[in-house]
């Protein structure tokens, strides 16, 4: 991967949890707007980082932290939390749930709607990262 | 005053009143007024006056009433209000209240069953002579409706009253007409649609809502064969409250339906999550309007 000093910086990083969901949401919208990414594709990718902070108040110990930043052409999202991990190891095939499935939505959405998505999972935590293509960096 | 009507729930004799923000519930409560009149052989007289009558009978038929063949019989007649409380150039309550007490005897020379009147009184805000018979006139009309097989909903905007008008006109009606809300926040609003009957949701909708969105889907989905799920204002959805909104769908048997009308990334969410595998279930997908 080829990428500058200057695009790895993190652009956001901040923790959450349940009731930061809200606030989550707006500035991942912010950031992913300053990055560069694309008007369109921007509302994806807040639902993305939704969905996975989400799972990360539910199912990864109630708290989590989100991160952002430009990566060559991609603005990245990155979800972590210090939770007891997925019940059953990340894999790659993520198939759309059933209609009546009670869950799973979340990382299908995820793994549909960006561009590139990695799951990381143990027993001392989970991390999601989607990447979205942005096409050609911004003027600085 | 006691806790605010639902619109169907309105009888002959009644004059309530229906303070307002979001012109889209005004209209859907005032379209629902008039469905019902048409329904029970009432004629029904419309006073508008934030749009023109051309523009407010498009928006009725769009809702599905019969607006060209009820105006045509004289059953529906849809007027400017400044042309009728302010003839002349003034208000006048009594010439306005005798208009009315003539327009019932019509209605009943006419063979209707009674009469149904609904008013946007921002004609009231105009700088003319008399506005300021307003409250006694509100509270003749409760008076002479209370007896008569006539019913009258009057539309105050409250961003356009000041506060102490408001609490005048609304303490001379007997009723307050407001829509079923589930939830209404900042963020969030949930409530029931009359006219197509069915559910609006404004704002953002999360997994956190989904006890309140199942409790307002459940009700709705009694209301009609065909549910109308109205989320035009709705600016976020995420992917367990749309499984929640196509589970619904997906257990509607005998010929029942849902439509949903959308912005396009919510209709994309859903699509993503399978609504175009259910045949009860029609997406509908506008631009945000504003």
């Amino acid at each position: 991967m080829s990428s500058s000093e200057n695009d790895l910086r993190v652009s956001l990083d901040q923790a959450f949890d349940l009731d930061g969901l809200v606030s989550l949401r707006s500035a991942v919208a912010a950031h992913a707007d300053r990055l560069g990414l694309p008007a369109a594709r921007i509302p994806e990718l807040v639902l993305v980082a939704h969905e996975l902070a989400g799972n990360a108040v539910r199912h990864g110990g109630g708290t989590g932290r989100v991160r952002m930043w430009r990566d060559d052409g991609s603005i990245v999202c990155e979800i972590s939390d210090t939770g007891p991990g997925l019940p059953t190891p990340p894999s790659d095939d993520y198939g759309r749930p059933a209609v009546d499935a009670l869950g799973g939505r979340g990382l299908w959405l995820a793994f549909h709607l960006s561009d590139d998505f990695m799951l990381k999972s143990d027993g001392s935590g989970t991390t999601a990262t989607a990447a979205f293509y942005a096409g050609e960096p911004p003027r600085a | 005053m006691a806790e605010p009507a639902s619109v169907d729930g309105l009888r002959p004799g009644d004059h309530a009143c229906l303070t307002f923000s979001d012109a889209d519930e005004r209209l859907d409560i005032v379209a629902a007024f008039v469905r019902d009149g048409l329904a029970a052989s009432q004629r029904v007289l419309c006073y508008v006056e934030s749009s023109t009558p051309t523009a407010f009978s498009v928006e009725l038929a769009e809702r599905g009433l019969p607006v060209d063949a009820s105006v045509a019989s004289g059953q529906l007649v849809v007027a400017g209000s400044g042309e009728h409380f302010l003839a002349g150039g003034a208000f006048g309550a009594d010439r306005m209240l005798g208009l009315i007490e003539s327009e019932l005897r019509t209605a009943h020379g006419d063979g209707y069953a009674g009469l149904r009147l609904t008013a946007d009184m921002c004609w009231a805000l105009r700088p003319a002579a008399g506005v300021e018979q307003l409250i006694a006139f509100e509270n003749q009309m409760a008076r002479l409706l209370t007896t008569s097989s006539a019913l009258a909903v009057c539309q105050y905007d409250r961003e356009r009253f000041d506060t102490v008008t408001l609490a005048s006109v609304t303490a001379a009606h007997g009723q307050a007409v407001a829509a079923i809300t589930y939830h209404d926040d900042a963020m969030l609003r949930i409530c029931r649609q009359y006219a197509p009957p069915g559910i609006r949701i404004a704002g953002e909708l999360d997994f956190r809502h989904l006890p309140v969105l199942a409790r307002a889907l459940t009700e709705a989905l009694g209301l009609d064969p065909v549910i109308h799920v109205n989320l035009r204002q709705l600016r976020f959805i995420d992917g367990a409250v749309g499984a929640a909104i196509i589970q619904a769908a997906a257990g509607l048997t005998d010929g029942k339906r849902m439509l949903v009308t959308c912005q396009p990334l919510v209709g994309k969410v859903l699509a993503a999550i399978g609504a175009d595998e259910l045949p009860q279930l029609q997406i509908s997908v506008r631009d945000v309007e504003q």
